[in-house]
């Protein structure tokens, strides 16, 4: 192909014919910033990041759209450029929820909290999924200044959740058309594209229906390709950026389609297509079952060996050596139920064994359930025919189970019919073992395994191969001949009804809830974590106050008769719940009621957020924690109360305390922005006075609360912060040196019982440890080791990550 | 395709460039563009749905919900607005219980706002059913509104 020779900056380029001015410019090693070219899509020129100046080429054309010519003169980095990028990208952020791109204390802040809250709703970076990988913040903040001339627009009824797997927040979207233009690529019937026009412009379906009533098939590419985090993977997305990625096949059907997989601390947190062509484009179940199947909850990690009447966790050798006698004394009446969606090794492993043990083999086709086994088997286990069975997943129920002899099960995740076995195997499933699969076109591709193994999970064909090792058999005369894909195979990744509903005999739609809205049921026998009629504690109440804060209003008399100021509860939605602490905001002793802000900032947050009025909270225990000591302060005394996020809600009942006991207090409360503040109104009828702060300016003055204490603090008679560990560590370092004049905060470690038991809420005080639930909540701020605190609070994140809703339910 | 909308499409070539034209027959026809005219639209032209209702929902003169049996158009031009016609709106919405842009549950009547009807010198005006009322007060409003059937 012929060439072209242009300059660039004063940098001489040659590229072939037909490449864009940004395609050169990008070879050249020349940095132009723009969100909408996309190396596999066609030119858009929506984001007008990426204008240019051309010598004899009127106004500033976008790089991505303008064709490259021999000798043109390209500038890319005039003032005039400049000046206009800076107006897009306003135009961009003022629609976008970006407080944290004009916060002044936005890289202390992430050095303190370095994975984004998992809030319901994105209202800023620091609650944003996308944060780790976002090209919209990576453009911004690595070529702009903070500040931003137009008003900020936030609408919390932007969020859409009410189709499977994906959540749009079309807050986030800057219209690059990505998605669309994907949609566009890969599909011969595009379920979404932009509709209406100006500020109502959004991507969406005919009619802004939800995608599951159109076309839509769920591949998730639109996700993968969105740059800004409107598109999110609703439930991995908060694993944040992978640290590599690994090729690997599926075999949910017979297709086998190729996967990316994206690894991150040795697990599977995403899989996305290899490209954006057509013939690489996956189905709903490579793109979001797989993922969410293999870090299913109740994953086998040990192996079981029955003893009496009891299973007990033996160790893998045990097991190999048990089902080898197993199958030894029971040779020649053996059952072998493999599956054909198994690594061509295993299957060739189980006909080896079978062939020693004179077993009889039953390979169960891909999607098939335990209802699909041939009738003449299941009557033969049922009249006792074999002395041993062996079964690779999912196939036989609880009944068939309890009849088996010599059961053996080997499988992924635990199921009731295991409790019938005398050896429980786990196994490893698709990408995480090393294995062979033929491809549509009968090619035999081999995959490496890609994940450490948990405990003692190992491949089917590894425990296979320690069975027939002491018995010297030469596996290559176990070769055959796969099965050719059929003619009338219909690939789920155009049809979305040819989505499978089985794996291993496992119904995916108990494993992954979204399953249901794509017309996939779960088994009958699901277990409810709801607390039972009459149990538990009544919502009288349930408000959005602003995005991700509500407030609950809760019928618990005996706690109302006995709440102080300063003191919490402990709350669980459900049976299965976590414990977590929420400060008592309010309360009233007569009718009953205490109210609680909660704030939504991972699952336990969701679960509640999620209640409406009528349903009702597992627990409700409390008022615990000491309340704040109000003696140390006097009738007519100064007091400042400073009050950040969740902390507005916190301070509330200090500062009604404080002023029925004639304290004059001001109250400074801080949130990332104006659609964020909250209990205005109420704080002004406690308070003498209020201060607003946000840290993008867009209401009272820029900046949080440290600012005013370190300003006024002093003439003061004393200082109370609750806010995030983040907001007490500044306020703590503004707070007045005099140590005469009390300085407090309330703390909120991860909490478990809340009465001193068991020494989670442990915290560094001066010198001292102290417990948060008993010593706390509140604690000299001067002497409180916050980076510690911050620490603690992160112990658990990735299994808080693993722990956040599957389903539709929560996070409303 | 059923006869309803093939007639009206049968009188476009296969083009993308005739879309708008034969939507905006099939509004004339129907008085909006329902979810069965976007999709035989659709397979009319070889798009998807997507596509065709995002080039429509570009244009604010399709309308996607069946109109009223009667339309009030009240005009919000400069002149009207001066003089009052936006007490008009005001009194309509809070009347019929619907805002602008909507029609009541009933489907009696759709409820518009336009920009200038170029009836200045009648201002405030509405239109009512392509009738073009001059001057508008309040109590004739209400003679009008209990016109309609």
């Amino acid at each position: 192909m012929s060439t072209l020779k242009l300059t660039i900056d004063g940098v001489e380029v040659e590229v072939e014919q037909g490449s864009t001015v940004l395609q050169a410019a990008r070879k050249a090693g020349i940095f132009i910033p723009s969100l909408c070219a996309h190396e596999e899509l066609s030119p858009y020129g929506a984001c007008r990041l990426c204008v240019v100046q051309i010598d004899g080429v009127r106004g500033t054309p976008t790089s991505c759209t303008t064709p490259a010519t021999d000798g043109m003169v390209v500038h890319t980095d005039t003032e005039q450029l400049q000046i206009q990028r800076k107006r897009t990208l306003e135009l961009m952020m003022s629609g976008h929820p970006s407080p944290c791109f004009s916060c002044d204390s936005r890289e202390d802040c992430e050095s303190v909290k370095k994975q984004p809250s998992r809030a319901g709703s994105a209202t800023r970076c620091g609650t944003c999924s996308n944060r780790p990988i976002c090209e919209l913040r990576h453009v911004a903040m690595g070529n702009f200044e903070r500040d931003i001339d137009l008003p900020l627009l936030y609408y919390p009824e932007k969020v859409e959740r009410n189709d499977p797997f994906i959540d749009k927040d079309h807050n986030l979207c800057v219209l690059c058309g990505r998605c669309v233009r994907t949609c566009e690529k890969l599909h011969t019937n595009p379920a979404i594209s932009i509709a209406n026009r100006g500020k109502f412009a959004k991507v969406s379906s005919e009619f802004g229906k939800a995608w599951n009533e159109e076309e839509c098939l769920f591949c998730g590419a639109c996700v993968d390709e969105c740059p800004t985090g409107c598109l999110t993977d609703r439930w991995s997305k908060w694993f944040g950026a992978p640290e590599r990625a690994a090729e690997t096949l599926c075999s949910m059907c017979p297709q086998h389609c190729k996967l990316i997989l994206k690894i991150k601390d040795g697990k599977i947190i995403g899989t996305r297509a290899p490209s954006i062509k057509k013939e690489d484009a996956i189905c709903a179940g490579g793109r979001f079952v797989f993922t969410q199947l293999v870090n299913t909850r109740t994953r086998l990690l040990r192996s079981q060996v029955k003893e009496g009447r009891e299973q007990i966790p033996q160790g893998g050798e045990a097991a190999v050596k048990r089902v080898s006698e197993i199958l030894e004394n029971a040779r020649g009446k053996i059952l072998v139920i493999g599956s054909k969606s198994a690594y061509y090794e295993t299957r060739k492993a189980m006909r080896a064994l079978a062939k020693h043990f004179g077993a009889e083999l039953v390979e169960m086709d891909y999607d098939a359930s335990a209802a699909d086994l041939p009738p003449d088997i299941v009557e033969n286990i049922n009249s006792g025919k074999y002395e041993a069975v062996l079964s690779f997943g999912n196939y036989l129920d609880e009944e068939l189970a309890s009849k088996a002899k010599g059961l053996i099960v080997a499988d992924f995740v635990k199921t009731p019919a295991q409790n019938f076995a005398e050896v429980v195997l786990p196994v490893l499933i698709f990408g995480e073992t090393a294995g062979s699969l033929f491809n549509a076109e009968g090619r035999k591709i081999s995959v490496q395994a890609s994940v450490k193994t948990s405990l003692e999970q190992r491949p089917m064909s590894g425990y296979i191969a320690d069975i027939l090792k002491p018995l010297d058999i030469n596996l290559g005369e176990f070769d055959f001949e796969p099965e050719k894909l059929s003619s009338e195979f219909r690939s789920p990744a155009k049809y979305r009804d040819a989505l499978p509903s089985y794996f291993l005999g496992h119904n995916l739609a108990d494993y992954i809830p979204d399953l249901e809205k794509l017309g996939k049921k779960p088994s009958a026998s699901k277990k409810s974590w709801k607390p039972a009629e009459g149990e538990g504690f009544e919502i009288l109440e349930n408000k959005t106050l602003v995005p991700n804060f509500h407030a609950l209003k809760v019928k618990a008399p005996d706690i109302a008769r006995h709440a102080r100021a300063g003191q919490f509860a402990i709350i669980m939605a459900y049976r299965n719940s976590e414990r977590s602490p929420f400060t008592l905001i309010d309360w009233n002793a007569e009718e009953g009621w205490v109210k609680f802000i909660i704030e939504e900032v991972g699952r336990s947050s969701a679960e509640i957020g999620a209640l409406k009025a009528g349903d009702r909270l597992f627990v409700v225990s409390g008022p615990l924690g000491t309340p704040v000591d109000l003696s140390i302060f006097k009738p007519g005394q100064k007091v400042l109360l400073a009050g950040g996020c969740y902390g507005i809600g916190a301070i509330m009942p200090v500062a009604r305390a404080l002023a029925e006991k004639g304290v004059e207090t001001t109250c400074v409360i801080e949130a990332s922005s104006s659609y964020m503040l909250f209990f205005k109104k109420e704080l002004k009828g406690v308070c003498k006075k209020l201060v607003l702060k946000t840290r993008d300016g867009t209401e009272g003055e820029k900046g949080g609360c440290s600012d005013y204490i370190a300003k006024e603090g002093a003439s003061y008679d004393g200082v109370i912060a609750i806010g995030c560990v983040f907001m007490m560590g500044q306020c703590a370092k503004a707070a007045p040196a005099d140590e005469s004049k009390p300085a407090l905060c309330a703390l909120n470690p991860i909490m478990v019982d809340g009465t001193g038991m068991c020494g989670a809420c442990r915290v560094s005080v001066g010198s001292e440890t102290k417990f948060a639930c008993v010593d706390g909540p509140f604690f000299d701020i001067r002497k409180v080791d916050f980076a510690e605190l911050a620490d603690r609070r992160n112990a658990y994140r990735l299994l808080e990550v693993e722990a956040m809703p599957r389903s539709l339910g929560c996070h409303k | 395709m059923s006869s309803k909308y093939k007639e009206i499409l049968g009188k476009y070539a296969n083009a993308r460039e005739n879309l708008v034209s034969a939507m905006q027959d099939i509004q004339e026809s129907e008085g909006y563009i329902s979810p069965e005219a976007v999709k035989e639209a659709a397979e009319y032209f070889s798009i998807s749905k997507a596509d065709l209702y995002s080039v429509v929902s570009f244009y604010a003169q399709f309308k996607f919900t069946k109109p009223g049996r009667h339309t009030i158009k009240v005009c919000k031009g400069t002149a009207c607005h001066v003089r009052g016609s936006g007490s008009l709106l005001s009194a309509l919405e809070e009347r019929l219980k619907i805002k602008e842009g909507q029609t009541t549950p009933d489907g009696r009547i759709s409820l518009e706002r336009v920009a200038c009807l170029g009836a200045c010198a009648l201002a405030p005006a509405i239109v009512v059913d392509e009738k073009v009322h001059a001057r508008i007060t309040l109590p004739e409003l209400e003679k009008i509104l209990n016109s309609l059937d």
